[in-house]
């Protein structure tokens, strides 16, 4: 998994979801953000940069490190 | 469909589409944006490229002039290929500085020294060319344009990427936009169109463990404006030039301080800075000679260079540095403790659609700017949107009425671009566009050679034939995959038809062709460019002479100083 979110903090404002550049985030029915497409996450940080609730946190995967 | 009418139609939000479009907003007030991603995170400033430092600043300061920057670019490898044409870069050193005042009017923080001017350097390579500019704070950079993009109520369309170029009679009126989120289309229907999408870097599979998104450059961008000017008839050039850079994380290879060494640790660029290559090429030589791996060496910066270095790239909102250094953290690297290690990654081409010092193709009504043309820097892409924002609304301006759209045309557009979602089984867009890059990586990589380019060009006939038609998408995401993956195609198509063409090898800056069976640049292409060009179905490629290698005059650049259509 890329993009990990800390559900306590998040306050499902859909930041992440709105400015994912590849849309490989997705909200669920409770408007929960999760990512859906993993392999196509390009590890650009910018949902954790912009997360205003500090809730995202991008680990990089194993085999980029 | 829903038709969208507007003066002029710019496609993509980056740093280029914005650019132009807020330079046009001064002569329409009808513009229409697309951006594939959300303004915020559309382009490679959205995530953070280029965006630590600008340059060159030329005349100012104690900078160079305009005339000394582009000796110094004639002089290194670019100048040295014989396929630059050097008042491109004569007009980048003249407008240049105008446009960062203007960014830092909107917005943009610059660093500056106690006197309060900029806080600029200049400095020059050894055999380099001349390097000149400052530091800003990243997370300004594409904030400012934003802010003037709404201050100027310029209207942009997120999550709609353009599927292809509507014509008339060869006069680009148009394109048809695809919503990624809700799989709608929209004719958007213009007198002028400036095409900004960016570099094609989802061509290869970078190394092995990778995942296919990671790169350095911007993922979305993976040569949509190349793939659709072909496919309308247009030229392009330069295609068989890949870019290439050493990356740590996915951030160049920058030496702000320390040293680049090879595995025996010596420091091998001086040696080669001295023969004119350009850093990129030097670098994959070292790596082909048996050197590698190559390395960034940062122990002997003193601790106040480095407190330096933190301080103007190491704020945690201010791109790229947040990749960077959560890179360090997440592998676990002290720059101080031991040398840290680069990995080789091509990350696009060069090349892209013909265009004139206006920024206009060989296509009437379209304009192209950004790294959609070969202005492989940021200076490049403001400098040239600002002319063909400028062009296309004088271009729109000169129209009496909107030529009629063809519907026939239209029709076919959408029915191609939309089958993928009508399929009830095949293949996914995804596992087409890994097997297409795959195909680039083992038959187009870095090293070439002709016989290996045949074979590459051979399998891309069978996935044509056999596998495009079976892909297919269950929703909005997968068909703006799907889209992409026939716009990957066609431009690693080009990429191969381009190289194969080349029979030599050749340094272009941080690009190259290197073909092992042609392993040095030969006079009979000095000067020459491959240009491509599609007549009918079939691919044409052919060479074309281009302008004269020397310094322009400044005769040369007053004629071409007001922007014209």
């Amino acid at each position: 998994m890329t993009a990990e979110f800390d559900y306590e903090k998040c306050t499902k404002c859909g930041i992440c979801y709105n400015l994912c550049p590849l849309d490989v985030i997705a909200l669920d029915e409770k408007g929960k953000p999760y990512v859906k497409y993993p392999d196509e996450c390009q590890l650009c940080f910018i949902c954790q940069v912009e997360c205003p609730a500090e809730a995202v946190k991008v680990k990089i995967p194993l085999a980029f490190l | 469909m829903k038709t969208v009418k507007s003066d002029l139609l710019i496609i993509g939000a980056g740093a280029a589409g914005s650019m132009a479009a807020i330079k046009a907003s001064d002569f329409t007030d009808d513009i229409i944006v697309l951006e594939k991603a959300a303004h915020r995170s559309g382009g490679a400033l959205g995530i953070g490229h280029y965006t630590s430092e600008i340059n060159p600043m030329c005349n100012v300061q104690g900078g160079p002039t305009s005339m000394e920057f582009v000796e110094g670019y004639m002089s290194s490898s670019s100048g040295w290929s014989g396929i630059e044409r050097p008042l491109d870069k004569y007009i980048i050193a003249e407008e240049f500085t105008d446009i960062v005042r203007d960014l830092e009017s909107w917005g943009l923080y610059i660093y500056k020294k106690e006197d309060g001017t900029w806080d600029s350097y200049w400095h020059k390579h050894i055999g380099e060319r001349m390097e000149s500019g400052c530091w800003v704070k990243g997370g300004t950079m594409k904030k400012c344009l934003m802010d003037e993009v709404k201050r100027r109520g310029i209207k942009i369309v997120e999550r709609t990427m353009a599927v292809d170029l509507l014509t008339n009679d060869g006069k680009v009126v148009g394109a048809v936009g695809l919503n990624v989120r809700t799989g709608e289309f929209t004719a958007y229907h213009a007198k002028a169109v400036v095409m900004c999408t960016g570099s094609a870097s989802r061509s290869y599979i970078v190394s092995p463990g990778d995942k296919w998104f990671w790169m350095r450059d911007m993922g979305t961008n993976c040569g949509d404006g190349r793939s659709m000017v072909y496919r309308a008839g247009g030229e392009l050039t330069m295609m068989e030039l890949i870019r290439t850079d050493h990356m740590q994380g996915n951030v160049m290879a920058r030496f702000w301080g320390g040293k680049c060494v090879n595995a025996k640790g010596e420091e091998f660029l001086i040696e080669t800075y001295k023969k004119r290559w350009s850093r990129s090429y030097s670098m994959h030589l070292e790596e082909e000679k048996g050197n590698g791996p190559l390395f960034w060496d940062a122990r002997d910066i003193s601790d106040e260079q480095m407190k330096y270095l933190i301080e103007y790239t190491g704020d945690e909102k201010n791109y790229p540095d947040v990749l960077l250094n959560e890179y360090y953290k997440q592998k676990g690297i002290d720059r101080r403790e031991a040398p840290a290690e680069f990995e080789s990654q091509p990350i696009g081409f060069l090349g892209g659609p013909v265009f004139n010092y206006y920024g206009g193709t060989t296509l009437p009504g379209l304009y192209a700017a950004g790294d959609e043309i070969w202005m492989d820097s940021l200076s490049g892409a403001y400098v040239f949107a600002r002319r063909a924002g400028i062009a296309a609304a004088k271009y729109a301006e000169l129209q009496d009425d909107w030529l009629p759209i063809d519907e026939k045309q239209l029709g076919e557009i959408e029915k191609v671009a939309n089958t993928p979602s009508t399929r009830e089984k095949g293949i996914s867009p995804q596992e087409l566009e890994e097997k297409a890059r795959a195909i680039m990586t083992e038959y187009a990589y870095l090293s070439k050679t002709g016989g290996k380019l045949e074979q590459g060009l051979r399998d891309f006939r069978e996935i044509r034939e056999r596998w495009l038609p079976q892909v297919r998408a269950e929703n909005p995401h997968d068909l703006m995959r799907a889209v992409e993956v026939r716009n990957i195609i066609d431009v690693a198509e080009i990429h191969m038809a381009s190289s194969l063409f080349r029979t030599e090898s050749v340094p272009y800056g941080r690009h190259f062709l290197h073909r092992l069976d042609y392993p040095t640049q030969h006079p009979t292409w000095y000067r020459q460019r491959v240009v491509v060009k599609r007549e009918g179905d079939e691919m044409k490629v052919f060479k074309r002479k281009t302008v004269e290698q020397r310094p322009p005059t400044r005769e040369e650049y007053e004629a071409v100083r007001e922007v014209k259509p």
